[in-house]
């Protein structure tokens, strides 16, 4: 599978990543060596058991309030925490 | 003192029966901490967060009884630790401190057990060498010009310094039992499922799990039974009773049927296919019986692998955007350059190229040529292991393809490091339990593992494998010259 420059800036941005033009030209070949090895699965003839996909089982706890963090303990990973909220940029008008 | 007498002393087994009986003091397990790291961590770079003040606040808060009572650990720094580090070796979470402990952290705590520290891995655990660390690279004990493996690289090179009697790490891959097998300790990867992850930073959640380090099978099987079970904070935790671990410890292997895989150990070096011979030789002679199985899909299991490992990193990974924890770029930046800027500046290499190949993997057009089939193919691997355990109980592969490699021999190479994780990737698709325990030394000095794999929840029979095994193969508890 041939990645492109252009499909590493597609998929980047998907990512919420940037690369420079060396840096998309790198992850383009070792992208494309990497799917290449991987590509082998979608020949796979995979049989009876493989027509399920793999899934987890698990389970809910009842619905019922508990302790759990607190406000304060929130704010301190925070990078900006102010009055009780995350710090962000300007959304509305901002972009 | 023996080098295995010297062992014996510093296991959790022997240290909890001291403290509680009154013998050994806990406080003066501490200063023999510091000690040892101060001695043996410049040549390691094993540990990435160590305060003996926090270290002994977290001996102050454990009771002197239980199983592992006055035992210290270490843990892998994506195991949340109430208050201290815990950055996963990542730039983007640089400073943070979790405000909770980790299941596991508090089952321990309440045995006993103590944080001494926190332990090196490759970047968000994505990796096979403990080269791919913001804090740089771990050394292996046996050979410092060589990688611990990875990527809990830090908790196997304490374990198997003799700085800690046991550490914790995650597999998702391998990445327990490779660096054991490197490292020459016990290492355990348990079933999914049997150990909560709640705390656990997340990779790959339908394969991640917690596992053990230890330098003999006996504190492996403590520690698993002290964090096993269900918890209400992992849903996907099982309900599953967790037995003595250590009852049938010493039942040996007298007709158990043992299974090796065609196709998996043939084409090693010489080396390393007649070690595997050797340990089959030792395995018949514990009274053991060996049938060849079959798993015509294992040889997938790469491919598989790093399509699903990956794309579930892509979305757990999409939690770090630089506004709720971590690192956040700085400037005059819009809402969206805050989170492009903050993660491209935060994460290393190896983690951008994983959530790449995520992205891709379940971005339109390729979602079912790629994830659907990936998830297919891991279907069939996992029903083929299901048919084969109907014929033998447990089955005998080589851990990794080779000893120890070089640092930077695979760091240009990122699909050569993922096919070092061969032989271990099978059993996270699966989400069977399996083991690694020292079996062999190469002719250059390094230890060799052997790997047992059981069914779901059959991690006392491969405890009583791994003591079998290490009962008759004489090699150092601790590696030469620590």
């Amino acid at each position: 599978m041939k990645i492109t420059a252009d499909e590493v800036r597609r998929i980047a941005t998907l990512a919420c990543l940037e690369f420079d033009a060396e840096g998309e030209a790198r992850m383009a070949v070792e992208m494309s060596r990497i799917l290449d090895y991987v590509d082998q699965v979608r020949g796979a003839a995979v049989g009876e058991a493989g027509a399920a996909t793999a899934s987890a089982e698990g389970r809910t706890r009842a619905d019922e309030p508990a302790a759990s963090l607190s406000v304060a303990e929130v704010a301190r990973a925070a990078p900006r925490f102010e009055r009780g909220h995350f710090v962000v940029p300007r959304v509305i008008g901002g972009e | 003192m023996s080098d295995r007498a010297s062992a014996e002393a510093r296991s959790a087994e022997s240290i909890s029966r001291n403290v509680a009986g009154g013998s050994l003091r806990a406080e003066d397990l501490l200063d023999e901490v510091v000690s040892r790291i101060g001695a043996s961590d410049p040549k390691l770079g094993a540990f990435v967060h160590f305060d003996p003040t926090e270290a002994r606040g977290a001996l102050e808060r454990c009771p002197r009884e239980g199983k592992l009572a006055g035992v210290p650990f270490a843990a892998k720094d994506n195991i949340s630790t109430r208050g201290t580090l815990t950055t996963c070796a990542s730039r983007i979470l640089e400073g943070y401190r979790s405000p909770t402990d980790a299941t596991v952290i508090s089952r321990l705590a309440g045995a006993g057990a103590w944080v001494a520290g926190k332990t090196n891995l490759d970047e968000f655990a994505m990796g096979s060498s403990t080269e791919h660390s913001v804090f740089g690279p771990t050394s292996n004990p046996w050979d410092t010009s060589r990688v611990p493996g990875g990527s809990s690289g830090g908790s196997a090179a304490a374990v198997a310094a003799g700085i800690v009697p046991f550490a914790l790490g995650s597999d998702t891959g391998g990445s327990v039992r490779q660096p054991a097998s490197f490292c020459g300790v016990v290492g355990l990867k348990p079933t999914w499922g049997r150990v909560s992850r709640s705390g656990l930073v997340a990779f790959a959640s339908s394969l991640d799990q917690i596992g053990v380090f230890s330098r003999s099978a006996r504190d492996c099987a403590r520690v698993l039974g002290v964090i096993a079970g269900h918890d209400p904070l992992d849903s996907t935790s099982s309900l599953e009773a967790v037995p003595d671990y250590e009852e049938r410890l010493e039942q040996g292997l007298g007709g158990v049927r043992v299974g090796v895989v065609d196709g998996t150990w043939e084409s090693l070096d010489a080396e390393m296919r007649s070690s595997f011979e050797r340990s089959l030789g030792i395995l018949r002679s514990l009274g053991a019986t060996i049938d060849r199985v079959a798993l015509p899909s294992l040889g997938l299991s790469i491919a598989v692998y790093y399509i699903v490992a990956n794309a579930e990193a892509s979305a757990n990974l999409a939690r770090f955007d630089g506004i709720r924890y971590g690192r956040r770029a700085s400037g005059d930046l819009s809402l969206r350059e805050t989170w492009v800027r903050s993660r491209t500046e935060g994460f290393g290499d190896e983690v951008k190229r994983r959530i790449m190949l995520g992205t891709f993997a379940l971005s339109s057009g390729y979602y079912d040529a790629y994830y659907g089939r990936a998830q297919q193919v891991r279907a069939a691997i996992s029903a083929e292991f299901r048919r084969a355990f109907e014929d033998v109980d447990l089955i005998a592969m080589p851990t990794t393809p080779s000893v120890a490699f070089r640092k930077g021999e695979k760091l240009d190479d990122p699909l050569a490091m993922y096919l070092s994780d061969v032989f271990t990737a099978p059993a996270n698709l699966a989400g069977i339990p399996a083991i690694s325990v020292p079996a062999d030394v190469s002719a250059g000095g390094l230890p060799i593992g052997l790997q047992f794999l059981g069914p779901h929840f059959g991690e006392s029979l491969l405890l009583r494998a791994a003591r079998a095994m290490e009962s008759e193969v004489s090699l150092p508890r601790i590696a030469p010259g620590f």
